[in-house]
């Protein structure tokens, strides 16, 4: 089987309109003389004004009085775009999944300005929606009337699909479209690098009926790892990459719930000083599951998302560390970790919730949960990363060891924000190497919660004596903690199994922590795994041991 | 002629799933007006209601109406086969499981009526609640008398084991329970006709029951309700029954206000509300010779049915059945009871009681070879079900009859390299360190019918427009298993017409009355037969006029035996260039006035069970297969992975082979979903812990196995079913159990070197934490 886009059914459709006059103002003239503009452009130029409205298939949706809580899966559905389902409205099986078309992130260099990204529709608010270019499964194929006939060309990955069994009852599989519609014009390298990039690429769609086999074998094909010809020609998609994306836009919805969309640091923080009451929220992945399933409201809705400062919004590198903005996505970061730094983080991303959580969850949004079963805060313990937190009078920094100052409760105060993350390199003394271990323990391996997550870095010198080791563990308390007391045992044992410094210090470990019992896992298991790990970590990185 | 039957033909829907265009209840347009019910549940496992009190909850705005007991106009209850589950509770009545509703309030939005329903305030005078079986067990709380299936007699066996040189095995074993996970959760609408008779869409697996249901709450006959399912977003018996009380709130909804009313769940009501797969409890002695017989077994089996009986005592039933898998027990005994906790209701799940059964088979196999210091898989093959008479006939005394376990044993291992890789996969565990892999092969017999004889019974209603274009109506409903496409294929062939020419329609009440659930694997067999016997019908009244059309001026007569229906043509069988369109066959029938619609029926011949004496032919055949898996175990954190599956599996002379993998893989996954990841975990209050996707895993994309060969058994028609196929909606599903026991044989090598583990005690599911449990068990 392979994916052509020879006979693509979309080519020629809305041509005639593409060359229309920006709507919004009139004044700015953006109009694409290429032919290749995207309806963002056709609709409202270029010109940054701001609208509380969104492109919904190329069509222009108004917001203003939208309720900032109500999510784009209700909004859709409620249009009678009902091919997107909801099959759980918590993030966690997919059916929800749309599309938006999103600038390519600034923080390593892509060859096209935009790229397209799945992302749960059940947890995107409408306070995040204002410029934003969503798609839904029946923006994919255009059958002018409204109904698919026997004649319709589908587009390659509907068809790849429909004609290899990869539907049985039919209901998770608009999401599985359009994850993989993401995938088919904006391959992840991470996806299509890793043993298995068909599951990779499908970990956030799941189906109940068929076994994956059929969608895992379309999937591998758009991944990036299988051959698809993804040249532009006459693909209305593909051309689109081209466009830059206006982007989310400061627009308040005008609803009798504030939402707010600062598209500064200092708007933000200022806001958030002004009016406490107000709901912070950066990518919504958990804020939006509190909405959905808890069925919180808020008395206003702070979104981060158009912020537009680097150190915000970037990452960086700098000889001997890097700086992670509150504001990156798991996406981007995972991208921008490629090319070295953070080890632990690169190890722990691909079993952090799906592609679609990953697309919208930030750093900063992760740590401020300042949950015990976060995966990213172990590895930042053991990164000794340092949380930098904005407020009035400036930047202040926190070492993430004295982040966490109770259960889910964290040194930012509540009129502060959370900017960034440094991370330093560990020294290395000549001839020694760094021990970066990173394994999550859940009853599922991917898009789970941890029972257990452990990171441990260890820094040896050439003769295997740690000189260095910070040991992070999620799920065994009321917070992410550090294992001190037995780094303390560890410093100057030889890494190896039978040193009694070593054998101290997994002593130490196996009474460091008083874990809970809850459904997913008992006290004793958790236990057990804060040494297993340890044992797991020594047999696969001490020289000379057996695994 | 071209043949459709048997041909690979994607699902009859795929280009609407693929665009989003195919609709399920969820996604029909309401009309203005209409209404959203939310419940008002129980925060109790067991307690008496007080009192309620609504007057706050109608401040809320856009609620309507709250309904409570009061407004129920028929029988307030739903229960299928017994009368034991109130819709509405009212003072004085007992709340039996924690998330029970109470009260619907309805609302002009979902937002609405669940605000309302906080708003509800109900008072309860709590009571003490069993939730473990075993404590069932002990208390006598019970829903049924205990059924019987005896084969010799193992009291004589037990005593004279001793003597004999045999050993008695005994033990306990548990297994847990499994949600359905449907994508699509439960959704009704009702809207009122005119004149007070109902409309109602549902998502239910059986439209005649929630027809049935709706209409005994209305207080309405049957022909008053019209029940309507175009498609289910997964099934697997989870809408058998449960779909039933929410249909019949919906439409009291509709009879009070008038005004349609849709009640869907969200997916926590979902999963706190409706009932599961059973979790068993099973007490079991079984006599193994030293050389590795089975001699004798001796069973308890405990269904853990929840608060009511729904369908318990037939999933007990099947389970039953089941017990001796693909193994002959010269002597057995089974003794089967449903036990009644304060749970939700356990009901049926794809193989109904038979995974339970299989599970506890293999479960002793695996304790009696271990115990005798044999591996598992020699006994394994020793024991399997063989030659003709009494080896070949199982402890209810059914004949196998045309037995392919040995074909397909043998098949699946040769295919499957299992001898070289169990070797490879020894002597790689034998080097030690904490990463272990195993092997293991199971089979899998399942028999084919409804246990409740009457059951096996369908009917069909198929229509021919005068263009020549064809609507199939049958009993079944389409939850994903590609019951509509084979359904075409098979009108299509008898009717000699491309799949072009069929419509298939959503299932209705009003075009095919009193059908069976689309259940027990049963669609194809049962709804094909009726749909054939519609076309054959409609085949000879066409005929006359065609053999009419293709005498040729002057020429002798065709006779109506004469013509063949294909392609869509009909043509003369001796000349077959002589031919006519179907078409205008069709036109001439209908200017001849020849009627072109029927209906068609079906009932599965030969079979009975009488439940008394624990024998007879419950099943018109059996559907087999096997399986391997090879599993890697991690010994530090109890983690699994799936490595390489092989199956071969027996559908007989498929149908449609694209729709016969896709059952089987779908049902592998989701057996090894029971067996593996999936773990229902109830509080000690009885509050359900694990309601949602985030704390229920199924399997995701990258549990199935990166190597996964799926195999249907060649040259398997079986006789004396539509064109020669086999069901294949729940057989595949105890397939799954290899993974389970290829982690136990990976498992068992972490014993110390040199010995062999005399048990290897894995729980079901077996989580990460029951692995590392395991490994700690046998590492001493
Ligand atoms: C299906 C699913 C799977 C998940 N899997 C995982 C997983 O594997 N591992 C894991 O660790 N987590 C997981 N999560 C949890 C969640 O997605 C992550 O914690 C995510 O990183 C949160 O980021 P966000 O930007 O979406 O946060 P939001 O939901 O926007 O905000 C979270 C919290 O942080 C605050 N906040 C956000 N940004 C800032 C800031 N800059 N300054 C101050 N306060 C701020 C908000 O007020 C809010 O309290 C999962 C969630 C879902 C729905
Ligand atoms: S509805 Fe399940 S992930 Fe959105
Ligand atoms: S096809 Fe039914 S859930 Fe995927």
């Amino acid at each position: 089987m392979g994916l052509t886009r020879g006979s693509n059914p979309n080519r020629t459709r809305r041509a005639s309109n593409r060359f229309q006059r920006c709507g919004r103002c009139g004044r700015c003239g953006a109009q694409s003389s290429t032919g290749t503009s995207s309806y963002w452009t056709k609709v409202f130029g270029r010109c940054g004004v701001t609208s509380a409205s969104f492109l919904l298939n190329g069509v222009r949706v108004e917001l203003e009085g939208t309720d900032p809580h109500v999510t784009l899966l209700d909004l859709v559905r409620e249009r009678g775009l009902t091919g997107t389902k909801e099959g759980c409205a918590e993030g966690d099986c997919g059916a929800c999944t749309v599309v938006v078309r999103e600038t390519t992130h600034p923080v390593q260099g892509s060859a096209l300005p935009s790229a397209y990204r799945a992302i749960n529709g059940c947890l995107a608010l409408a306070a995040q929606l204002p410029g934003a270019e969503v798609w839904t499964v029946e923006g994919v194929v255009d059958t002018g009337h409204g109904a698919v006939r026997a004649e319709t060309e589908l587009h390659p990955v509907q068809e790849a699909i429909a004609s290899t069994g990869g539907s049985q009852c039919g209901f998770c599989t608009p999401g599985f479209v359009m994850t993989m519609f993401a995938s088919y014009y904006s391959p992840l390298v991470a996806d299509a690098q890793s043993p298995d990039p068909g599951g990779e690429v499908l970990a956030g769609n799941l189906c109940r009926c068929t076994g994956y086999r059929a969608l895992r074998a379309v999937a591998t094909l758009t991944s990036g790892a299988g051959s698809v010809d993804r040249s532009e020609g006459t693909d209305r998609f593909a051309r689109c990459l081209q466009d830059p994306v206006v982007g989310a836009v400061t627009a308040g919805l005008g609803s009798a719930v504030v939402a707010y969309r600062p598209s500064t640091l200092a708007e933000s923080i200022a806001r958030r000083a002004s009016e406490p009451g107000l709901r912070v929220i950066a990518g919504a992945t958990d804020v939006g599951v509190e909405i959905t399933r808890g069925f919180r409201r808020y008395q206003g809705i702070l979104s981060l998302d158009a912020i537009r400062d680097p150190i915000f919004s970037n990452c960086s590198r700098a000889e001997g560390s890097i700086t992670i903005g509150a504001g990156v996505t798991m996406t981007a970061l995972e991208d921008f970790l490629r090319d070295g730094g953070a080890p632990l983080a690169g190890h722990m991303l691909p079993w952090f919730a799906s592609r679609q959580i990953r697309n919208r969850a930030t750093v900063g949004g992760n740590l401020m949960t300042a949950s015990p079963i976060g995966d990213m805060s172990p590895v930042w313990l053991a990164h000794g990363a340092v949380a930098l937190i904005g407020g009035r009078s400036g930047i202040r920094e926190v070492r993430v060891s004295d982040f966490f100052t109770g259960y889910r409760q964290t040194a930012v105060g509540a009129d502060e924000l959370l900017i960034a993350l440094r991370v330093d390199d560990d020294v290395v003394p000549r001839g020694g190497r760094r021990v970066a271990f990173v394994r999550k323990v859940a009853r599922r391996n991917r898009v789970d919660i941890s029972t257990v997550a452990a990171a441990f870095m260890v820094v040896l010198d050439g003769n295997e004596r740690v000189v260095s080791a910070r040991f992070a563990y999620g799920g065994v308390a009321a917070t992410p903690l550090r294992a001190i007391g037995a780094e303390d045992a560890l410093i100057g044992a030889v890494w190896r199994n039978g040193d009694s410094h070593v054998a101290d210090a997994r002593a130490r470990l196996g009474s460091a922590f008083a874990p809970l019992s809850d459904h997913r896992g008992s006290a004793s298991y958790r236990q057990r795994l804060i040494t297993g790990l340890f044992d797991a970590c020594l047999a696969e990185t001490a020289t000379g041991s057996d695994r | 002629m071209t043949r459709v039957v048997g041909r690979p033909t994607p699902h009859e829907s795929a280009r609407l799933h693929v665009t989003g265009q195919a609709r399920y209840t969820d996604d029909l347009p309401l009309p203005p007006g209409a209404l959203h019910g939310w419940p008002v549940t129980s925060p109790h496992a067991h307690a008496r209601v007080v009192a309620i009190a609504v007057s706050e909850a109608t401040t809320i705005p856009g609620v309507v109406t709250i309904l409570t007991r009061e407004d129920v106009p028929g029988e307030n209850n739903s229960g299928p086969l017994r009368h034991d589950e109130p819709l509405f509770l009212g003072a004085g009545d007992v709340a039996t499981y924690h998330g029970q509703a109470i009260a619907w309030v309805l609302g002009t939005s979902v937002e609405a009526a669940r605000q309302g329903a906080g708003r509800v305030v109900v008072t309860y005078e709590k009571l003490d609640a069993i939730l473990d079986p075993a404590d069932a067990i002990r208390l006598g709380s019970v829903h049924t008398d205990p059924q019987w299936i005896r084969r010799g007699d193992v009291d004589v066996e037990l005593v004279g084991a001793g003597e004999a040189g045999h050993a008695i095995v005994s033990g306990e074993f548990r297994m847990g329970a499994q949600d359905h996970f449907p994508l699509e959760t439960h959704v009704s609408v009702a809207l009122a006709d005119e004149d007070g008779r109902m409309m109602v869409h549902s998502s239910t697996q059986h439209p005649s029951e929630t027809q049935a249901i709706v209409a005994h709450a209305l207080g309405l006959s049957l022909n008053d309700v019209v029940v309507q399912c175009v498609r289910m977003g997964g099934g697997f018996g989870g809408k058998e029954t449960q779909a039933n009380a929410w249909a019949a709130v919906a439409a009291i909804g509709a009879w009070k206000t008038g005004r349609a009313v849709k009640v869907r769940l969200d997916r926590d009501r979902h999963m706190i509300l409706t009932g599961k797969r059973h979790p068993f409890l099973a007490r079991y002695r079984v006599v193994v010779s030293r050389s590795g017989d089975l001699c004798g077994l001796d069973l308890e089996l405990y269904a853990d049915g929840g608060w009511s009986l729904d369908l318990s005592d037939a999933v007990l039933g099947r389970a039953m059945f089941h017990a001796d898998n693909g193994y002959f027990f010269p002597v057995m005994r089974v003794r089967g009871q449903v036990l009644k906790t304060h749970k939700t209701s356990q009901t049926a799940f794809r193989g109904f009681g038979g995974p339970q059964g299989v599970a506890v088979a293999e479960e002793i196999i695996d304790c009696a070879a271990r115990a005798i210091g044999m591996d598992p898989h020699d006994v394994r093959t020793r024991n399997l079900y063989r030659g003709s008479g009494e080896t070949n006939t199982t402890h209810y005394g059914q004949e196998i009859g045309d037995n392919r376990l040995a074909i397909i044993w043998e098949g699946v291992q040769d295919s499957g390299e299992f001898v070289s890789r169990r070797e490879a996969i020894r002597a790689a565990n034998d080097l030690g360190g904490g990463m272990r892999r195993g092997i293991a092969v199971t089979p899998v017999k399942f028999g084919i019918s409804f246990t409740t004889t009457f059951l096996n019974q369908a009917g069909a209603l198929v229509l021919i427009y005068s263009d020549g274009s064809v609507q199939v109506n049958h009993g079944g409903t389409e939850m994903g298993q590609g019951l509509q496409v084979k359904m075409a294929q098979v009108a299509a062939e008898v009717l000699g017409v491309p799949l072009a020419s069929i419509r298939m329609m959503p299932t209705r009440t009003d075009k095919v009355p009193n059908t069976s659930a689309t259940a027990a694997s049963s669609g194809s067999d049962l709804n094909g037969g009726a749909v054939r016997d519609a076309c054959l019908t409609l085949r000879g009244r066409l005929a006359p006029v065609a053999a009419q059309l293709l005498t040729a001026h002057g020429a002798p007569a065709v006779h109506a035996d004469d013509v063949d229906f294909g392609d869509g043509q009909v043509s003369v069988r001796s000349r077959p260039d002589q031919r006519v369109a179907f078409a205008s066959v069709v036109r001439a029938a209908y200017l001849a006035r020849v009627g072109l619609s029927s209906t068609g029926y079906y009932r599965t011949p030969g079979i009975w069970f009488d439940k008394a004496s624990g024998r007879g032919k419950p099943f018109h055949y059996y559907a087999c297969g096997a399986a391997i898996a090879e599993v890697e175990v991690d010994g530090f954190t109890g983690q699994m992975r799936v490595l390489r599956v092989d199956i071969l599996h027996d559908v007989g002379s498929s149908l449609n082979p694209l729709v016969d993998t896709g059952q089987v893989e779908g049902g592998f996954i989701q057996g090894m979903g029971w067996v593996t990841m999936e773990e229902v975990v109830w509080g000690i209050d009885g509050r359900l812990l694990t309601h949602a996707p985030s704390t229920y895993k199924i399997p995701a994309s990258t549990d199935v196995p990166g190597d996964w060969r799926v195999t249907l058994l060649p040259r398997a028609a079986q006789p004396g079913v539509i064109y020669g196929s086999k069901a294949v909606g729940e057989p595949p599903l105890m397939l799954g159990l290899c993974v389970r026991e290829a982690i136990r044989d990976a498992v068992a090598s972490f014993a110390p070197r040199g010995s062999h583990p005399e048990r290897v005690g894995l729980a079901l599911p077996a989580t990460g934490e029951a692995i590392l449990d395991a490994i700690d068990a046998v590492r001493g």
